[in-house]
C-alpha cells in the first residue's frame, strides 16, 4: 500500500467485482478516471466486518488524497483514548492542536448525529407500519368477536351449567393467545421475506437523501423479532379483550341470543360515535400544545384515526338508511335486503367497514400529501431552476454533491459560445454550535435573488445584505429545526475561527430536510481556503436552444472530466425521479394497509355467510336463485365498500392535513401547499368498492353453493 | 299433483350412513290436504325439502305438478319453487330485516318488480290473516302467532300450486296453534290448493283429507277417525 495508486478491498467485494489480486482497474472519482491496483485482500473475521468492508476500497492516505483530489487534507482522524486523567489530558492537547475548521467529537456524538439525520424518516416508516397494525387490530377484534359469537350457545350453556366467568375468559383469551402467537410467527416470517424487498427501497431513499449506505440484505436482530412478537401478541390480546369480556360476562341467557348482541351494538353505536368524536377533538387539542414533538403529532394522528373508526358504525347506519331507497330502486328487494343486512349485522359489518375506511383514508391521506408535496416541488423547481444548462460531477448522493469540478473545465465551460451568464455553487459541511451544517457558497448569475421565494425577510433587503454585507440566508427546514429567524446571527466555524453571520432571509427549499445555509461566494472565499466548485449553471444567450448548448458543453468537456451536463428539463425530471423514488416505500406500505383491510372484509363476509345461512335458506325456499344470492352478496359488499370509500374521503383529507401541516412540518420543516386531486378521490372510492366486492366473491360462491336444506335442517 | 317414484335418501353421519327413505313411493292429488305423521327424525321435513327441490334424493324421481324436479338444475328448481311452492316453517322464518309487508311480497319481488296492485293484494291478504295494521312492523315486534300468520300469507301470496307446511304449530301454544291451523286450512281450501302438512300431532293431522305415517322409510296410510 506504500506504492502509489494501490488499494485493498475485502475478498467478497473483490469476488463480486471479479477483481484479481495484482490486477489494475479504472475507477471513476467525481468524473475523473483513475487507475488503481489491487494489492491485497481483507478476509473479514465475522459478519459485522464483512458488512462494514462491503463496497469499500482502502488505501494509504497519500493515495486517497491523490485519488480524491484533496492533497494535504484529512477528513477525519480517529483517536483511541484511554479512560481517566491521561485520556482527558490527551483530549485537551488534541483540542488545542487541531485547526479552527476542525472539531473534536466523541464517536457516540457522531453516531447520534447520523441517527438524528434519518430519525424523522425512520419515525415516519414506523408510523406507517403501526397503521397497518391498527387496521389489523380492528380485524382481530372482529375475528374474536365472531369467534365468541359463533360459540355463544356453548358459552351460554356452560354458564347455565355453572362455569365461572373467569374460567371462560381465561379459556377464550388462552385460545386468542395461541392464535395470536401463530399469526405473529407467520407475520414474522412474512415480514422477514418482505424486508428483503423493502431494504433496497429504503437504502435507495437514504442514499438519495442522506448518506451512502450499502445494504444488500435485511439483517434481523433478535430484538426486532422480539419486538414484533410482543407487538403481534400484545395487539391481538388487546383487541380481543373487549369482545371476550363482553361475551363471557353477559348474563347466561343473553349469551345465547344473537339478536341481543346485535341490538346492543345498535344501541352502542351513538355512544361509540360520541367517544370517536371526543377522541378526534382530543387529537386536535394535542396539536395545539406548543411543541415540535413528532411523537405527539403521531399520537394525535392515531387518535383521529381510531376516533374516525369509532364513528363508522353510526355513519354506516345512517348511510344505509339514506342509500336503501336508491338500492331498492336499482336492485329491488335484493337492494333493500342488502342495505338492511349491513345494518342488521352491524357487529360484523361495522368493524369491516371501519377497517376498510381506515385503510382507504390512509391511502387518500398519503396520496393527497404526496400529490401536494409533488406539486409544491414542481412549482418550486419551476421557480428555482432559472438557468438552461447545469453541469456537475457524478454524485453518489442525489441531493448532496461533494465532488468538485476541475477549475480549468469551469472556466472553459463558462466561455462556451452561446452562454450569456453563469452561476456557481459549492456545498460543504461546516461546524456550528448546532453541529454540522450544510453551507452552500453561491455566485449568482444576476444581481438579485432570482429563483428564491422568501418565507421570512424582504427579498431586496436580503439581497443587499447577502451581496454586500456578508449576511447569509437559510433554508426553511434549517430555520425550523434550529428555530432561527431573520436578524439573528449564526456562528459558523470558518478556517479563520468561529464567525457570526447575520441571517438576512429564510427561503423555501426542498433539496434536503437537513436544510442549508447559503452564503455569497466572495464571503465564503474570505473565510474558507477552499476554491472548489461542484456545480455550474449556464444561461443560454437569446436564440440559443438549451439542447444545443448541452451538446456544445458536452463537446467542450470531452476528454477533461466526466461530468453530468443536463438541461433545465432533464434536471427537473431527474429531481422528480428522486422524489418519486423516495415515496415508493410509502406506496408499498399503503398497499399493505389496503390488503389487511381486504382480508378484514373477506373475514367479515365469511362470518356473515355462516351466520345468515338460515336466512338465505329461507330466501332460497321462497325462490331465490343462486344468481340472486350472488347479486345480494355483491350488492351488500358494494354498499359496504361504497360507505367505506365515501367516508374515507373526509377522513383522508383530515389525515392529509395533519400529515402536511403537522407531521411533515415537524419531521422536515417544509411548508407545503395542499392540493386536492379529484382523480385520487374517485380512485379511492373505486378501490374501496372493488376491494369489498372482490372480498365478497368467495363468500358469495360459498353461499350460492350451500344446499338450503342443510341450513334449514339446523332448526 | 305430487308423485314420488322409488325415492331413496341417506345421510352420512360420521362413518355410518343413516337411511331415511328406501324406494319410497307415493302420490298426492290436486286440491288435497295431506298430513304426514311420524316420530322426530323419521324424515318428514326431509321429504318436504325433497319435494320442494331444496335437497336432492340419492335415487328416484319426484314429480310436482307434472314437472320432474329431480331432473332440474339448482337454478331451475329455484325458479320452479318461486312459481309453484309456498313454504310455512315451524320457526316462522320471516326475514328479520324486512317489514311485514316486505316479507309478504318477497316471493313476488324475487320474481319481478312489484307494482301498486301487488301492494293492494298484500294488504288484502294481511287483512285476511287479521294483520292489516301491522304492514309496516318488523317481525321481531310480532307475537309468535302473528309471525306465523304472516308466514302463511307469504306462502300464499304468489298463488302457488303446492303449500308445504313443516310443523306450523310446533312453536305455538295450543290455542294460538289451533287458530293458525284453522286459518291455514281455510285459506288453502278457499284457494283449492294442495297442501302437505308435516306434524307429529294426530289432532292436527285429523283435519287433513288424508293422513300418512312415515315409518321405516315408507309411507303408510292411516285412518285417524278410527283411532280417535
Amino acid at each position: 500500500m506504500t506504492e502509489p495508486a494501490t488499494v485493498v478491498t475485502s475478498a467478497p467485494t473483490a469476488a463480486r467485482l471479479d477483481w484479481k489480486l495484482g490486477e489494475t482497474r479504472l475507477v471513476d472519482v467525481g468524473g475523473l478516471t483513475r487507475e488503481v491496483k489491487l494489492v491485497a485482500l481483507l478476509e473479514p473475521d465475522d459478519e459485522l466486518s464483512r458488512r462494514a468492508l462491503d463496497q469499500l476500497l482502502v488505501s494509504d492516505i497519500a493515495t486517497a488524497q491523490e485519488l480524491l483530489g484533496r492533497l494535504g487534507r484529512l477528513s477525519r482522524i480517529d483517536l483511541l483514548v484511554a479512560e481517566g486523567e491521561s485520556g482527558d489530558a490527551l483530549l485537551e492537547r488534541a483540542r488545542a492542536a487541531i485547526p479552527d475548521s476542525a472539531m473534536l467529537e466523541s464517536t457516540a456524538a457522531r453516531q447520534r448525529s447520523t441517527v438524528q439525520m434519518t430519525r424523522a424518516f425512520e419515525l415516519n416508516l414506523t408510523a406507517l407500519s403501526l397503521l397497518a397494525l391498527v387496521v389489523g387490530m380492528f380485524l382481530v377484534y372482529n375475528t374474536v368477536n365472531f369467534s365468541v359469537l359463533q360459540r355463544r350457545e356453548w358459552i351460554g350453556t356452560l354458564r347455565l351449567l355453572g362455569v365461572g366467568r373467569r374460567v371462560l375468559l381465561r379459556t377464550v383469551l388462552g385460545e386468542v393467545l395461541l392464535i395470536g402467537l401463530a399469526g405473529t410467527v407467520i407475520g414474522l416470517i412474512g415480514g422477514t421475506l418482505l424486508a428483503g424487498g423493502l431494504v433496497r427501497l429504503v437504502t435507495q431513499t437514504i442514499n438519495d437523501l442522506y448518506f451512502v449506505l450499502t445494504v444488500r440484505e435485511a439483517s434481523l436482530s433478535p430484538w426486532s423479532l422480539l419486538k414484533g412478537l410482543i407487538l403481534g401478541v400484545g395487539a391481538t390480546l388487546l383487541a380481543s379483550l373487549a369482545p371476550a369480556i363482553e361475551a363471557t360476562h353477559a348474563p347466561a341467557r343473553e349469551a345465547v341470543l344473537r339478536s341481543i348482541v346485535e341490538s346492543r351494538k345498535h344501541r352502542a353505536a351513538p355512544r361509540a360515535a360520541a367517544a370517536g368524536a371526543a377522541l378526534c377533538v382530543l387529537g386536535g387539542l394535542l396539536l395545539l400544545l406548543p411543541s415540535q414533538s413528532l411523537v405527539l403529532a403521531f399520537v394525535s394522528v392515531f387518535a383521529v384515526i381510531i376516533g374516525c373508526g369509532l364513528l363508522t358504525p353510526l355513519v354506516t347506519m345512517l348511510s344505509m338508511a339514506a342509500l336503501r331507497p336508491a338500492a331498492s330502486a336499482s336492485f329491488g328487494i335484493l337492494g333493500s335486503l342488502a342495505a338492511r343486512g349491513v345494518v342488521a349485522s352491524l357487529s360484523r359489518t361495522g368493524i369491516a367497514i371501519a377497517a376498510l375506511t381506515i385503510a382507504i383514508s390512509v391511502t387518500v391521506g398519503i396520496g393527497v400529501m404526496v400529490d401536494s408535496f409533488r406539486q409544491t416541488v414542481v412549482e418550486w423547481l419551476d421557480m428555482t431552476l432559472q438557468a438552461d444548462v447545469y453541469v456537475s460531477p457524478p454524485a453518489v448522493i442525489a441531493t448532496r454533491n461533494d465532488q468538485t469540478l476541475d477549475p480549468v473545465l469551469v472556466e472553459r465551460l463558462k466561455d462556451t459560445p452561446g452562454v450569456s451568464a453563469s452561476a456557481t455553487v459549492r456545498g460543504v459541511d461546516v461546524v456550528s454550535a448546532f453541529g454540522s451544517l450544510r453551507l452552500v457558497a453561491l455566485r449568482p448569475s444576476g444581481d438579485r435573488f432570482d429563483g428564491y421565494e422568501f418565507k421570512s425577510g424582504q427579498r431586496e433587503r436580503a439581497w443587499l445584505a447577502f451581496r454586500n454585507e456578508g449576511a447569509v440566508i437559510v433554508s426553511e427546514p434549517l430555520a425550523y429545526r434550529l428555530d432561527l429567524d431573520v436578524g439573528e446571527a449564526l456562528v459558523l466555524r470558518t478556517d479563520r475561527g468561529d464567525r457570526p453571520f447575520e441571517i438576512a432571509g429564510v427561503f423555501y427549499d426542498y433539496v434536503s430536510d437537513r436544510g442549508m445555509v447559503m452564503m455569497h461566494r466572495e464571503q465564503y472565499e474570505r473565510f474558507w481556503d477552499d476554491r472548489s466548485i461542484h456545480g455550474l449553471a449556464l444561461t443560454a444567450s437569446s436564440g440559443v436552444e438549451p439542447d444545443d448548448l448541452v451538446r456544445r458543453v458536452r463537446e467542450r468537456a470531452a476528454g477533461m472530466q466526466h461530468v453530468l451536463v443536463r438541461s433545465n428539463r432533464a434536471l427537473r425530471e431527474a429531481s422528480l425521479e428522486v422524489f418519486d423514488r423516495t415515496f415508493t416505500i410509502t406506496a408499498v406500505l399503503r398497499l399493505l394497509a389496503v390488503l389487511v383491510a381486504f382480508v378484514g372484509v373477506l373475514s367479515a363476509l365469511m362470518a356473515l355467510q355462516l351466520e345468515r345461512g338460515r336466512e338465505l335458506a329461507v330466501l332460497r325456499a321462497n325462490g331465490m336463485t343462486p344468481k340472486q344470492v350472488w347479486k345480494l352478496v355483491t350488492c351488500q359488499t358494494g354498499l359496504m365498500g361504497l360507505v367505506a370509500g365515501l367516508l374515507s374521503l373526509p377522513v383522508g383529507v383530515l389525515l392529509a392535513s395533519l400529515m402536511i401541516f403537522v407531521i411533515n412540518r415537524r419531521s422536515f420543516g417544509w411548508t407545503l401547499q395542499m392540493v386536492l386531486p379529484p382523480a385520487l378521490f374517485g380512485q379511492a372510492v373505486l378501490v374501496a368498492v372493488g376491494a369489498a366486492v372482490i372480498a365478497g366473491l368467495y363468500p358469495a360462491w360459498k353461499m350460492a353453493r350451500t344446499p338450503p336444506a342443510r341450513a334449514l335442517r339446523r332448526d | 299433483m305430487v308423485r314420488l317414484l322409488g325415492v331413496s335418501k341417506a345421510f352420512q353421519e360420521g362413518q355410518n350412513s343413516r337411511v331415511i327413505f328406501n324406494q319410497l313411493d307415493g302420490t298426492f292429488g290436486e286440491g288435497e290436504i295431506v298430513a304426514l305423521l311420524g316420530r322426530s327424525g323419521c324424515g318428514k321435513s326431509t321429504l318436504l325439502n325433497l319435494i320442494a327441490g331444496l335437497d336432492a334424493p340419492d335415487k328416484g324421481k319426484i314429480f310436482v305438478d307434472g314437472n320432474e324436479i329431480t331432473g332440474m338444475t339448482d337454478e331451475q328448481r329455484s325458479l320452479f319453487r318461486r312459481h309453484a311452492i309456498g313454504f310455512v316453517f315451524q320457526f316462522f322464518n320471516l326475514i328479520p330485516t324486512l317489514k311485514v309487508e316486505e316479507n309478504l311480497l318477497l316471493p313476488i319481488e324475487l320474481k319481478r318488480r312489484i307494482g301498486p296492485e301487488d301492494h293492494r293484494a298484500a294488504l288484502t291478504l294481511l287483512g285476511e290473516v287479521g294483520l292489516e295494521d301491522r304492514a309496516e312492523s318488523f317481525p321481531d315486534v310480532l307475537s309468535g302467532g302473528e309471525q306465523q300468520r304472516v308466514a302463511i300469507a307469504r306462502a300464499l301470496v304468489h298463488d302457488p300450486a303446492l303449500i308445504l307446511a313443516d310443523e306450523p304449530t310446533g312453536n305455538l301454544d295450543l290455542e294460538t296453534g289451533r287458530q293458525v291451523l284453522e286459518l291455514l286450512f281455510r285459506m288453502t281450501r278457499q284457494r283449492r290448493r294442495t297442501m302437505l302438512l308435516v306434524t307429529h300431532s294426530p289432532e292436527v293431522a285429523a283435519v287433513a283429507d288424508r293422513v300418512f305415517s312415515l315409518r321405516d322409510g315408507h309411507l303408510e296410510p292411516r285412518e285417524l277417525a278410527d283411532e280417535t
